[in-house]
Formats: structure tokens, C-alpha cells, sequence
């Protein structure tokens, strides 16, 4: 049989088409469709955020301080988990703040900014954190990160949002942030859900002082089935 | 940990008509899915997490044709896949362990050897065309390349398949035929 492009243009091969078609029928669906696409769901939102655990991980593992080890002194509930170290004296300036639903203001003033490589894709990443405290599983204060590739944003980036490509799942930029408020489930709230406003990446640089700038005002959906919450401020290095 | 502040159960976040969406356009999707990987459990793979995107955006995102959106979605998943997929799936599987689908149709064994000498996006060309029926320049908006390169992939994919055909075929395998195999 010889194939040309305009055989494979203008009509399909009966043999082929034939077995495609026996192909297409050959499996039949779970009957729990539904169960198993909210599991993936709630696989992929965890996901998600279990990023954000793997950042504060790497970290710890840096910072190599008391910190660690009071993380790994145990799983007293009652005990104060400090997993990040606190950003020093000359850390940057911050103003990101967002309004908690009681009206009150809370400001991220505690950001570190760091580098590292992404394990998967060998990028250069470019990270702002905040101490991310913890006892058991409740987040006592509220936790921000921002991550982005460094080559994507060392000469300054606006990101507009919603940004996720939802059919390749690249995401340049990732902005997360939880709060300590709600009851028994805190808020989290990502750049990956539905979200809207802007991201400005000022400045951005790796080497021995890691250095940022970012100016935000955008509304981030949460992940967790709750309310869209604002955050807005800056981050001077 | 799973999350910042607990797990918990996955919660629902997709209105009603999501789910009627889901349940009608599984079967149509999933024989699509398993043109583009030429795997029964790949193909629920590749289903399951079109429709967990399509979830989360149901009734946030306004889809003009959410079946053609989702078929956008699962193509250009496929070709993404490759790369991302066996990095994830641990995660993605941790409580899936059970058999999703299951083989109640025949297959053609050439077919399926052949799909497995394909590349990700010869497979993605053919499928398209076979099973969507999509022209060259639909094919191309979908994969979100050039009406050049789809004519490259068809023709070669065209000609891998018909070496198969050819040299193999045409052999149909069935559920009862593929369970000895297994055996």
C-alpha cells in the first residue's frame, strides 16, 4: 500500500477507519464517573497546595535552624510550629495586606525571599514567603507565597489573571496565600483557581541575595469551597 | 499534609448540569481518549482528569461548547501528557487503585501494536481525524500547530497504520480473548 498526503486528506482508509471505530467502542465507563472525577478534583486542588508545603520544606531544610527542630520534636498539637524561618532584619519591604471578613486588616510585614531549582523542569525559581506557623493542622497566622520562574520574570513581568492554561496546566506564576480565620477549616486561596487582577513582578534576581519586588492587587479564588478574598500591596527588595 | 489547614473529603464544586454534562459525554470521550493514548487505563487517565479541569471551571467559566472545549482540552492533555503524566499519576492514583474501565468490544490487535510505535502527537493527528472526523485545518486548531504539520503526522501516522494493516491484520481481539491473554 503507498500513502500519499492527499490520500490521507481527502477520504480515510475503510480499514482503518473501520478499526478506529471498533476501538472507540471497546471500553466501557466506570459506573461511578461522577466519584472518581471528584476525587481527581480534590487530588489536583491538593496538589496544588501541597506545592506550597514542599516550598516551605525546602526551606526549612535551608535554614537548618531551631525551627527544624522544633518541627521535628514531635506532634504535641499544643505545640507552636514556627516551619519558616523568619525573614531577617534587611528582608524586603512588604505592604501586601488583605481584609479579613471581620473588616479587620491583616499585612504580610515577614517575607523572605529565596531561590531554588524546580525538580521537575530544572527552572530557576524565584520565591517571596512568609513563616508559615502551625499547630497540628491549624495555620496560626496567615501564610503568602509567590513563585515564579526567574527567567520568566528577571526583567520585569505584569501578569494579568485568570493566567492558568487549563488545557496544558503551565502555570508561569503561582500566588497563594491562606488565612487564619473561618473556623475549623482556614481559607486558601490560589492564583490558580478563578481569580482576576494583576501581578507585577518589579524586579526579580537569584545569587547570594535572592531580591524581588511585586506589586499586587488581584482577588484570588479559594481552594477550599470558600469565598474569593483580595490581597494588594507591594514588595519593595 | 494535604493541605494548610486539613484535608478533609473532596467536596463537591460543580453545579448539577455538570454532572449530566460528565455522565453524557463519558463514552464519547473516553473512545477518543483511547484513539489518542491506544491504552485502556491511559485513556481513563486522560478522561478523568479532562473532566476534573471542565469541573472546576463549570459555572465560574462560561463554555460556549463545552464538548468541543473538552475534547480541546483531553487533545492538547495528551500531547502534554507524555511529558508530565508518570510524575503525577502516584499522586493522582493514590486512591484509584481499582480498575476503572473495562473491555466490553472488540479491538484490532494491529491497531493497538500500532498505535504503540506512534508518536504522541501522530496519535493525537490520527485520532482526530478517524474518530472526530475533523478536516486538517480542524485538526491543526486543536493541536495548536500548523495545517503543515498535521499533514506530516497523517500522512506518516497514515502509513505506519497501513504497514501494520498490512503486515499484521486485520486480527480482532475480544474481551474473552484478551482475558486469556492475560492469563
Amino acid at each position: 500500500m503507498s500513502t500519499t498526503r492527499d490520500d490521507t486528506m481527502q477520504e480515510k482508509d475503510p480499514e482503518i477507519r473501520d478499526a478506529y471505530a471498533r476501538l472507540g467502542r471497546s471500553l466501557g465507563a466506570p459506573a461511578d464517573v461522577l466519584s472518581r472525577v471528584e476525587h481527581r478534583m480534590g487530588a489536583r486542588r491538593r496538589r496544588r497546595v501541597a506545592a506550597v508545603g514542599g516550598v516551605s520544606a525546602l526551606a526549612l531544610v535551608v535554614a537548618g535552624t531551631a525551627a527544624a527542630l522544633a518541627v521535628r520534636g514531635g506532634d504535641d498539637p499544643s505545640t507552636t510550629h514556627v516551619v519558616d524561618e523568619p525573614a531577617g532584619p534587611d528582608g524586603p519591604v512588604s505592604t501586601l495586606s488583605f481584609t479579613r471578613a471581620d473588616g479587620s486588616t491583616y499585612t504580610f510585614r515577614d517575607i523572605k525571599v529565596s531561590c531554588r531549582k524546580d525538580p521537575d523542569s530544572a527552572r530557576q525559581l524565584v520565591l517571596a514567603t512568609s513563616p508559615r506557623k502551625v499547630r497540628g493542622d491549624t495555620l496560626l497566622e496567615p501564610f503568602f507565597m509567590f513563585q515564579a520562574s526567574l527567567d520568566d520574570v528577571a526583567g520585569g513581568r505584569t501578569f494579568t489573571l485568570p493566567m492558568e492554561d487549563m488545557a496544558t496546566d503551565k502555570m508561569p506564576m503561582i500566588l497563594f496565600f491562606a488565612t487564619d480565620e473561618g473556623g475549623p477549616r482556614a481559607n486558601e486561596l490560589s492564583s490558580a483557581q478563578q481569580s482576576s487582577g494583576t501581578v507585577e513582578v518589579t524586579s526579580a534576581s537569584c545569587g547570594p541575595t535572592p531580591s524581588l519586588g511585586l506589586e499586587i492587587d488581584a482577588t484570588l479564588g479559594s481552594e477550599v469551597d470558600q469565598k474569593a478574598m483580595s490581597i494588594a500591596g507591594g514588595l519593595k527588595p | 499534609m494535604d493541605t494548610m489547614t486539613g484535608a478533609g473529603a473532596p467536596t463537591r464544586q460543580h453545579p448539577a448540569d455538570f454532572d449530566t454534562f460528565a455522565v453524557a459525554q463519558t463514552p464519547s470521550l473516553l473512545g477518543l481518549a483511547h484513539a489518542l493514548t491506544g491504552n485502556p487505563h491511559d485513556a481513563w487517565d486522560l478522561v478523568q482528569e479532562t473532566l476534573a479541569r471542565m469541573g472546576e471551571r463549570w459555572g465560574r467559566s462560561r463554555f460556549d461548547e463545552p464538548a468541543a472545549y473538552a475534547r480541546t482540552v483531553m487533545t492538547r492533555l495528551n500531547i502534554d501528557r507524555i511529558r508530565r503524566l508518570p510524575r503525577e499519576l502516584p499522586l493522582l492514583r493514590q486512591d484509584d487503585s481499582t480498575p476503572a474501565v473495562e473491555q466490553v468490544g472488540a479491538v484490532d490487535t494491529w491497531l493497538v501494536d500500532a498505535l504503540a510505535t506512534l508518536s504522541p502527537r501522530q496519535r493525537t493527528a490520527l485520532a482526530l481525524r478517524y474518530v472526530e472526523d475533523l478536516d486538517v485545518r480542524g485538526i491543526a486548531g486543536r493541536m495548536g500547530c500548523s495545517e503543515g504539520t498535521v499533514k506530516s503526522l497523517l500522512s506518516r501516522g497514515t502509513a505506519r497504520l497501513k504497514e501494520h494493516a498490512g503486515a499484521h491484520g486485520p486480527r480482532v481481539r475480544g474481551e474473552s480473548e484478551q482475558r486469556e491473554d492475560e492469563r
